[in-house]
Parts: C-alpha cells; sequence; structure tokens
C-alpha cells in the first residue's frame, strides 16, 4: 500500500474524530507552502498572517464538519479556500474607506522594519557576491535577463544560442550558491558573529 | 505535476513571475504546498530576485555586462591595456637586459686567466639572485572599479583572482580624468587597516584608467580597499574614489 496516497485521507479521518494533533499535523504541514501561495497576492505581512490565520481557522471547521468528501483531494481543497479568503480580503479592503490616522498607522505597520532591511542588505550582497563569482559574463547576461529584466527562457535561450539543459544549470548554480551564502550569513548573524 | 517537468520547465522562477497558465499555476500550487524541495526552491528564487535587483539599482556596475565595443573605435579600456603590456614588457625588456649584461661579463671572465677565479664566481651568484627575482610571464592585468555604497567599508564585491606562482600584477584603476586634477596618488589598505602599499604621481596614460604594479606577494588572499586621492592645485589632496576588492589565490 502506498502511504503517500493515503495520507491525507487518514489526516482527513483524524481530524473528523476530532483529533487536535491531527489539526496541528496539517498546519504544520501546510503552513509553509500556503504563506507562499498567499504572499503572492500580498507583500503586506501583517495581510498575510491575517488570511493565513483565517485560512487554517475555516479549513478545520470545515473538514471537522465532514465538508471535504474527497480527502484525496485535500491539497486542491486547501489551495481553493487560500485563493478564495485571499480575494475576499482584498474586495474588503477595497470597499472600506480609511480614516486619515488608520491610513497612517497602515503605513507605519507595513512599512519594513530594521530586520527586514538588515535581511534585504543582505540579500543584496549575497546576490552581488554571487554575480561576482560567476566568471563568464554570458552566466551573468543570463540571471540579469531573467530574473532582473523578467525575460522569458525560450527568448533569452533564443537570442543567447543556448540550449534549455545549460540555461536550467546556469540558474540551479546560482540558486544553489545563493541558498549556501545566505545561509551563512543568517546563520552568522544570529549566532552574532558578523565579519 | 512532476519534479522532471517543474525542472525542466523552470516553473517555480515561472510561477513567481506570473508567466504560468492558470491551470499551470493551479496544478503547481497543488504540488508545492506540502513538497518540501519546492518551497525552499521557492523561498531561494524570491530571495536570490530580490537581491539581484537591489544590486542592479545599488551596484549597477557589478549587474551590468561589458558593452560590445563598436567596429573600428578603440575601447579606452582596451588602449589602457596596451599601454599597461608594453609597459610590462618594458619591465620583462630590463630584466632581461640585466641578464644579458650579467651574462657577457662572465663569459669574457670565463676566457680569461685563473687570476678571474673569484669574479666569476661572484657574477654567477648575481645571475643565480637575478633569475629568482624574475616573475614568471605572463603578468595578469586587473581592472577595478569605483565602489558606490555610502557609510563605512561593506563587504567587497570585486574579486581579483590571482595566481599563486610570483607574477607582476598590473592594475588598472578606472577612473576617468578630471581637468581641475593633474596627478593622483592611492593608499591600498588591508582588512585590519594596515597600509599595503602606497603609489604617488598617478598618470592618465591616454586612457581613462590609472595603472598601478605590483607583484603577486604583496597581495596574499583577503580584502582590500584602495583609496584614491587627485591632486588640486598646488598641494591640495581631495578624496576621489573608493576601490573594494578581495583577491583570491588560484
Amino acid at each position: 500500500m502506498d502511504s503517500n496516497a493515503t495520507w491525507p485521507s487518514t489526516l482527513v479521518e483524524r481530524i473528523v474524530k476530532g483529533d487536535r494533533s491531527a489539526e496541528a499535523e496539517l498546519v504544520e504541514r501546510y503552513s509553509s507552502g500556503l504563506r507562499i501561495l498567499i504572499g503572492r497576492h500580498s507583500r503586506d505581512e501583517s495581510l498575510v498572517d491575517d488570511i493565513h490565520q483565517d485560512l487554517f481557522r475555516i479549513a478545520i471547521q470545515r473538514i471537522r464538519l465532514g465538508e471535504l468528501r474527497e480527502p484525496e483531494k485535500l491539497n486542491g481543497f486547501l489551495c481553493g479556500m487560500a485563493r478564495h479568503i485571499t480575494i475576499d480580503h482584498h474586495r474588503r479592503a477595497a470597499k472600506q474607506p480609511v480614516a486619515d490616522d488608520e491610513e497612517a498607522e497602515l503605513l507605519i505597520s507595513t512599512a519594513p522594519g530594521p530586520e527586514d532591511l538588515a535581511l534585504a542588505q543582505e540579500r543584496m550582497r549575497v546576490a552581488a557576491e554571487v554575480l561576482a563569482e560567476l566568471e563568464i559574463d554570458r552566466q551573468r547576461e543570463i540571471l540579469r535577463r531573467f530574473y532582473i529584466g523578467d525575460e522569458a527562457k525560450d527568448s533569452i535561450c533564443e537570442d543567447m544560442g543556448l540550449s534549455s539543459l545549460h540555461f536550467n544549470r546556469v540558474l540551479h548554480r546560482a540558486r544553489q550558491r545563493f541558498r549556501e551564502l545566505y545561509l551563512k550569513k543568517i546563520e552568522k548573524k544570529h549566532l552574532g558573529g558578523v565579519r | 505535476m512532476d519534479h522532471s517537468f517543474i525542472d525542466d520547465q523552470n516553473a517555480a522562477e515561472r510561477y513567481l513571475k506570473g508567466q504560468l497558465s492558470s491551470e499551470e499555476s493551479k496544478r503547481f500550487e497543488e504540488h508545492f504546498i506540502d513538497c518540501t524541495q519546492c518551497i525552499e526552491r521557492l523561498e531561494t528564487i524570491a530571495q536570490l530576485r530580490d537581491g539581484l535587483k537591489s544590486a542592479a539599482v545599488a551596484l549597477p556596475r557589478v549587474v551590468a555586462i561589458n558593452e560590445r565595443v563598436k567596429p573600428g573605435k578603440p575601447r579606452w579600456r582596451t588602449v589602457t591595456a596596451v599601454a599597461a603590456m608594453l609597459l610590462l614588457a618594458a619591465f620583462a625588456g630590463w630584466f632581461r637586459y640585466q641578464d644579458w649584461i650579467l651574462s657577457s661579463q662572465l663569459q669574457q671572465s670565463q676566457l680569461a686567466s685563473r687570476g678571474w677565479e673569484t669574479r666569476v664566481n661572484a657574477l654567477e651568484s648575481q645571475l643565480r639572485d637575478r633569475a629568482s627575482q624574475v616573475p614568471t610571464p605572463p603578468a595578469a592585468v586587473y581592472s577595478l572599479d569605483a565602489m558606490r555604497s555610502s557609510g563605512s567599508r561593506g563587504s567587497p564585491v570585486q574579486t581579483l583572482r590571482i595566481p599563486s606562482s610570483p607574477a607582476i600584477l598590473v592594475i588598472l584603476i578606472n577612473q576617468e580624468p578630471v581637468p581641475e586634477i593633474t596627478s593622483y596618488r592611492a593608499k591600498l589598505q588591508n582588512a585590519a587597516g594596515e597600509e599595503v602599499a602606497r603609489f604617488e604621481d598617478l598618470r592618465h596614460q591616454g586612457g581613462a584608467a590609472l595603472a598601478v604594479t605590483m607583484t603577486s606577494s604583496q597581495l596574499p588572499a583577503g580584502t582590500y580597499q584602495l583609496a584614491l586621492e587627485g591632486l588640486m592645485g598646488a598641494a591640495r589632496y581631495t578624496p576621489v574614489g573608493r576601490f573594494d576588492f578581495r583577491v583570491a589565490v588560484q
């Protein structure tokens, strides 16, 4: 028996029976992924948090009530709910007029804090290091055009005479190297040892 | 949706850029929300994109690609690089001339009587010393751009990869000529703030770069800052640029 295929069904069954640990498991397993999905539609961290909370509250409620009739489609159920709740939040926010002092508070609360700015600086430095490590201009051009210029892969490959494999290899190495360096920097920061 | 499709189609990057169709987006979302590997990849791509976009604004020279040379119009960097190579050739020529002088003297001494034996030994010793000082060609030429960051020294982004064997290094400091400035001086410091080298009376030689020469032994691996000052008027030096770089020994 393939445990992966039965897994969502088993979890849903446990939630229906009132198993609180199953609910915690659901949140732990899907939290990061759903935050990315929600975050695609909003840069406001506090709004993402609100939607994230609402999503799990409503999802668990509905699962308990047996509304998820096809438990193996749990992923699709959660994604659909995430999209609806996000749209709903934005609609409500658009309809409500904001008073001047509320607007000021909103600006202050959504402005990046010192920790966010420090992380953004670190990302910039690490990205510049990754670029500087590249010995060939063509590799730098691929990253520039794809990530900064937002050009399509096909157009870059055709223009530069690259194969899809070569293109993917450059991206893969840049991503790996960035992650390696970025995690090292963040770790050093948290341990208090900045070079 | 499986990982071979995701890898081949760069689904993660295209998802974040909004370039997937709505059907593909839906399928990808249903996959990644509980896939650790894809979540990690999405986070990394978002951070890398963020970092690259910030770097493009703050450090354009790091991100820019060298422009193509227009046919028939020599780039100032090419002219300066040629000038640097000629300077290098002059150094090498000077060492070779010294060698030739000593070799000739040695030959003459050997043809003379036994009384010249002591002198022959001394000349042989000088030749050996000279041979060990001559750096192994080819010498390396590097180009430095000024940093645009404000405030105190941040992490350097230019890396000079120097050979592990002894070599002459020619460093071209990219600094456009300023009419009011007659000459420049530069001070090179290591990460500990210690002065490593000082260059006086630097002048543009027909290009837009100032050339300084060093030996590879003067630049062990590490981070450095070169502070450039221009001489305006009689004796007033004014800061012109700061060049942060890192040295990696190959």
